[in-house]
């Protein structure tokens, strides 16, 4: 009953500005140290991975406790039934030109993908469980590791085959098919608008608080949305997605804390995830927030005070890639299908039952939202997602960047 | 779900109607103030939750009860009239005033300040809400903390943002620990000012996350007649606990129409609510342990407080001692000879006695607590354990049971009692119960007493205790006098021991025997204090003066930290490190006179100094009509005995001692 193991919680919570926090309390307040962590958004829900390492009796009494939040829907260990496990690594390396066959010849065998190139370094994406994230990470040590950044692990359960052949919808399932409602959302939002009544107070001269009128800061922008990136620079007020690098050392609550900067200030975490780095004892935070060039910079300085590293990374040319292990109910007559669109967007099988098919799909933000789109209409059972890595390119290029950047060259 | 609760408050409902209306009339006479006729239902829940979650189980019985329950609400709403005209807009404070109206709330505790004056403006237009103006934000809690426990409904108390709030933290732990149904509502700085470390901000939704059983930060002023339904439902629905609502001041400004049909949006927590109805094999299992067992024990805690008529009639039918917890005191009647008293750290002898060597266990209500079990291996070592309790948390968080029923008490006694009654199963305890009786002989709970007419403590309270016979409510702070007054009142009902058991937090005795003041008026309540704890919110002194609340104050004076000193003089040679309270310069003195504090606040009080004249004192206090203090010197060598240290077991009993002698 002492032997200390790892154990894979996922949670499944609803909406709120501060969850994250919430759950990372419930670690932390006992001195757990949660290993790694991953936080899925789907519209108004966010399902967590959370690996942790105690005896059988704590991840008990850590269950039950997280089982007393109010927002949490469900609890559910991993660690002991059959299920897929995948993490995603971000890995920069030293590459001089003449070796660089050598390290080509590693990344096909370990399956990985470059994804950036630079005069001499590299930088690979790969996906896989622990075992294989650490054989390719110690292969590549002698190269000389710049930077590295993982997910923190996801899992899905695998399904039985023999069971029949009904494909119920889990309740899961509706955290996702929202994802087509989203004209319906917007009808809802703005008949809100119609009801607001635009009376503002009458005892406002005077007040104990003066508040300029001119908007209502981050908390206009409430509800946790995983399309959030889709809106990039768009919109007129200057809100974007700001995507934030941190190194934390390793010590329980550092992750409380580190949330706690974002929820007392009202802002919501798109994404985070949370995984080893390149150095022993020490952790890196990749996390996508929402917010204005300048409330951000103020977000900084507030974290600076915290801990090591912290760097905002969005105005940088760099790759991000996110990590999803989706299960979309298909019956044998529906599987061609599926695996035709798997194939467009190099998704990869990780399970197959006579009930569903598990997807491991790697790439930007908006490659995920497209592949759930086109699933939709099949059913999906379970969506897991890591949170976007991000890594700088050495390379100094961006796509986006570029693509920005064309009009004002033409003007020339 | 739990139904248990739910229909026991509504059994109970004509009495609360009684007590209700009489004592708003009583609180209205000395103040213009239309009262409007409105019912009280103790019970907030939502009869399309409640039909959700119950129709898995689909018992016809049930659908009865949910039916009558749906009844009862419309009923409510029914009578319910609002000020405002339906589509009337009006300010977010004046929403939220309404939805506490709509909750049954008649009394609030409320401190106002810069964020949550709003508020404040918006209660002076409500009818039928009268607010306490205690003197501390941690007074009002512990206040709200009082009404609750003595009547079983949810507590309120509203503070203002940054030092308001941050007041509240003491007494939302303790209610935490004690599972107290409270709602905190505080102000917040404007939305936009959220973040800017702006005047008087914390925090507070951040700062008491791990404190409370929920917490709300309301950015929409539509939210608020959910948010307050769902914070009272959480407050007191499964295990209560307290829940904090913060409410940004803009929000408070801002005009809406109200939509008070917002469902609440709890599906996950009702879904996890302990079942209604429990296992008839796991009952069956109890039973056949009670059969086989010779020496089982009930050890009764605070889960039982609602279930006291069940506890009783278990006890009768099985014939099976039972020994209470800090929290469970009064569940069953003391003059009962089955009653074994508290058992734990300062427990009777007898009581641990029982623990120790019983076979069977049956654990209602309990967390384990370690003041209860010191060395967790050694408690209860020989037997068979039955837990039962509404957090499925608490069960095998401690210690292993044998059987766990995750349930209500209520219930799970009313099936065991049913089954009981149905079957001869010629249950007979008695000389296991003689050997208790025995031990009872052998270790009684007993004081000194000494030639000079000096006052020991225990005999103050057992003095105060023969003259209320249990029928005053009453409150303590923390400390020596704390454990004397659970060891030497007669406990004989429920929710008349109003006590900070889990926190421990001194300066609660004053505030919470004001709130239960105003929770039941035609009941005496006396607050047994020590000196430090009594001068931890001495302000509120003020409160029931002006208040008009008949709070009768008892101090027992001995000029230290009693409890301290006690392990100073066991374990640290005696050593006085701090624990002395009176005036170094002068000690002959009393040091403070808080007959001058009394005097200031225009409360009564009196100083007795000796034995002779206390029952005289005593009786005066009681018989004089309002509140008054009455400082009793004690001396300070008593020891709280019987007494096991900390992590130890039965075998360590200490039972003999005090601090005239020298320990090494």
């Amino acid at each position: 009953m002492l032997r200390i193991q790892r154990y894979t919680i996922s949670v499944f919570v609803g909406d709120e500005s501060g969850m994250i926090n919430r759950i990372a309390g419930v670690f932390s307040r006992r001195g757990y140290n949660i290993e790694s962590l991953a936080v899925g958004l789907n519209r108004d829900k966010a399902l967590f991975t959370i690996v942790v390492s105690g005896t059988d009796r704590v991840l008990q009494q850590v269950m039950k406790q997280l089982y007393k939040l109010v927002n949490v829907r469900k609890v559910e260990d991993l660690s002991k039934k059959p299920r897929v496990e995948r993490e995603l690594m971000l890995l920069k390396v030293n590459v001089p030109a003449a070796q660089r066959t050598e390290v080509l010849g590693l990344v096909d065998i370990f399956r990985a993908r470059v994804v950036d190139v630079a005069e001499d370094s590299l930088t690979l994406e790969v996906t896989g469980d622990a075992g294989k994230l650490a054989s390719l990470e110690r292969r590549m040590t002698k190269f000389g590791i710049k930077e590295l950044a993982r997910t923190g692990k996801i899992s899905l359960l695998r399904d039985k085959s023999e069971e029949v052949v009904a494909p119920p919808i889990l309740p899961q399932a509706t955290s996702v098919s929202s994802l087509t409602k989203v004209s319906d959302l917007e009808k809802q939002a703005s008949e809100k608008v119609v009801t607001h009544i635009p009376v503002t107070s009458s005892s406002a001269e005077g007040d104990v608080y003066a508040v300029e009128s001119d908007d209502e800061g981050v908390w206009s922008h409430q509800v946790l949305d995983p399309d959030w990136g889709d809106v990039e620079a768009a919109e007129p007020n200057g809100y974007m997605s700001h995507t934030l690098s941190m190194v934390v050392n390793d010590a329980p609550g550092v992750l409380n804390r580190v949330t706690g900067v974002f929820a007392r200030r009202g802002y919501n975490i798109q994404s985070l995830a949370v995984g080893l780095s390149e150095r022993q004892g020490i952790s890196r935070i990749t996390t996508v927030v929402p917010g204005t060039d300048e409330s951000i910079r103020k977000l900084l300085h507030q974290l600076s005070k915290l801990i090591d590293v912290v760097q905002d990374i969005t105005h940088l040319p760099f790759a991000q890639r996110e990590l999803m292990l989706i299960k979309i109910s298909a019956l044998p007559s529906a599987r061609r299908d599926i695996l035709d669109i798997a194939n467009v967007f190099r998704a990869k099988i990780v399970d197959l039952s006579n009930r569903s098919i598990t997807l491991e799909l790697t790439g930007d933000l908006e490659k995920m939202a497209a592949l759930q789109h086109l699933l939709e209409p099949y059913g999906i059972l379970e969506v897991a997602r890591t949170g976007r890595l991000a890594l700088v390119r050495d390379s100094g290029v961006d796509t986006k960047l570029l693509g920005q950047l064309q009009p004002l060259q033409a003007s020339y | 779900m739990d139904f248990g609760k739910l229909t026991a408050a509504s059994e109970r409902m004509p009495r609360d109607l009684l007590t209700v209306s009489s004592r708003r009339f009583q609180c209205c006479a000395n103040r213009p103030r239309r009262c409007v006729n409105r019912r009280y239902v103790a019970a907030h829940s939502q009869p399309e939750q409640i039909a959700s979650a119950g129709a898995g189980n689909g018992s016809p019985a049930l659908t009865l009860k949910l039916q009558e329950q749906k009844q009862q609400q419309q009923l409510v709403s029914m009578d319910f009239q609002s000020r405002y005209g339906a589509t009337e807009p009006r300010k977010g404070c004046d929403v939220l005033v309404e939805a506490l109206e709509r909750q049954g709330v008649d009394v609030v505790f409320a401190y106002p300040g810069g964020a949550s004056m709003e508020i404040h403006q918006a209660l002076t237009r409500s009818t039928c809400i009268r607010n306490i103006l205690c003197r501390h934000e941690q007074g009002e809690i512990f206040a709200a903390e009082g009404y609750a426990k003595s009547s079983g409904k949810v507590g309120v108390c509203i503070a203002t943002s940054g030092p308001g709030a941050t007041n509240l933290v003491t007494g939302l732990a303790d209610a935490l620990l004690d599972s107290v149904p409270l709602v905190a509502i505080t102000g917040q700085v404007p939305r936009r000012m959220i973040g800017t470390d702006a005047f008087q901000e914390t925090p507070i939704v951040e700062v008491t996350r791990s404190i409370t059983k929920h917490n709300y930060l309301v950015m929409n002023v539509e939210d608020i007649p959910r948010v307050i339904k769902e914070a009272f439902f959480l407050a007191s629905s499964g295990r209560p606990g307290p829940v904090l609502v913060d409410i940004p001041k803009d929000i408070q400004q801002q005009f809406s129409i109200p939509d008070w049909s917002q469902k609440m949006k709890l599906d996950a927590y009702v879904q996890r609510l302990p079942p209604r109805v429990s296992e008839p094999s796991q009952l069956e299992q109890v039973l056949r342990l009670i059969q086989e067992a010779k020496r089982p024990v009930i050890y009764c805690g605070g889960g039982c407080i609602d279930s006291s008529e069940e506890v009783r009639e278990f006890v009768e039918e099985t014939g099976i001692p039972l020994a209470s917890t800090l929290m469970g005191l009064g569940v069953f009647p003391q003059s009962d000879e089955r009653c074994l008293q508290m058992l734990g750290m300062h427990g009777t002898v007898y009581a641990n006695y029982a623990i120790d060597s019983c076979d069977l266990l049956l654990a209602f209500g309990v967390r384990f607590d370690d003041r209860v079990t010191g060395k967790l291996e050694m408690f209860a070592r020989r037997a068979s354990i039955v837990h039962v309790d509404i957090d499925s948390a608490e069960i095998g968080k401690n210690k292993q049971p044998h059987i766990s029923i995750w349930s209500d008490v209520k219930p799970v006694l009313r099936g065991l009692n049913r089954m009981l009654k149905s079957r001869d199963m010629k249950l007979d305890f008695s000389a296991w119960r003689d050997e208790l009786q025995e031990q009872k002989q052998k270790f009684p709970l007993t004081y000194p007493c000494f030639d000079n007419d000096c006052i020991v403590p225990q005999y103050a309270i057992r003095t105060l205790a023969e003259i209320t016979q249990g029928n005053a409510i009453i409150s303590t702070g923390v400390g020596q006098h704390q454990m004397w007054a659970a060891q030497w009142c007669k406990h004989e009902e429920p929710r008349r021991w109003l006590t900070s058991g889990g926190l421990g937090a001194m300066g609660f005795g004053l505030p919470a025997a004001l709130g239960a003041a105003a929770a039941s008026p035609g009941i005496p309540v006396v607050d047994i204090d020590g000196d430090g704890s009594f001068i931890m919110n001495i302000q509120e002194l003020a409160t029931i003066h002006v208040e008009k609340l008949p709070v009768k104050i008892m101090v027992l004076n001995n000029q230290h930290l009693g409890m301290v000193v006690q392990w100073e003089d066991r374990f640290y040679k005696a050593n006085r490190a701090h624990t002395y309270l009176g005036d170094p310069d002068a000690e002959a003195e009393i040091y403070p006179d808080f007959r001058k504090f009394a005097d200031a606040c225009k409360v009564p009080s009196a100083r007795v100094t000796r034995k002779s004249d206390l029952k005289e004192a005593i009786l005066t206090m009681l018989q004089t009509p309002g509140p008054y203090l009455l400082d009793v010197i004690v001396p300070h060598q008593e020891h709280v005995l019987p007494m096991i240290p900390g992590g130890a077991s039965f075998k360590d009993i200490i039972t003999e001692g005090d601090g005239r002698i020298k320990y090494e």
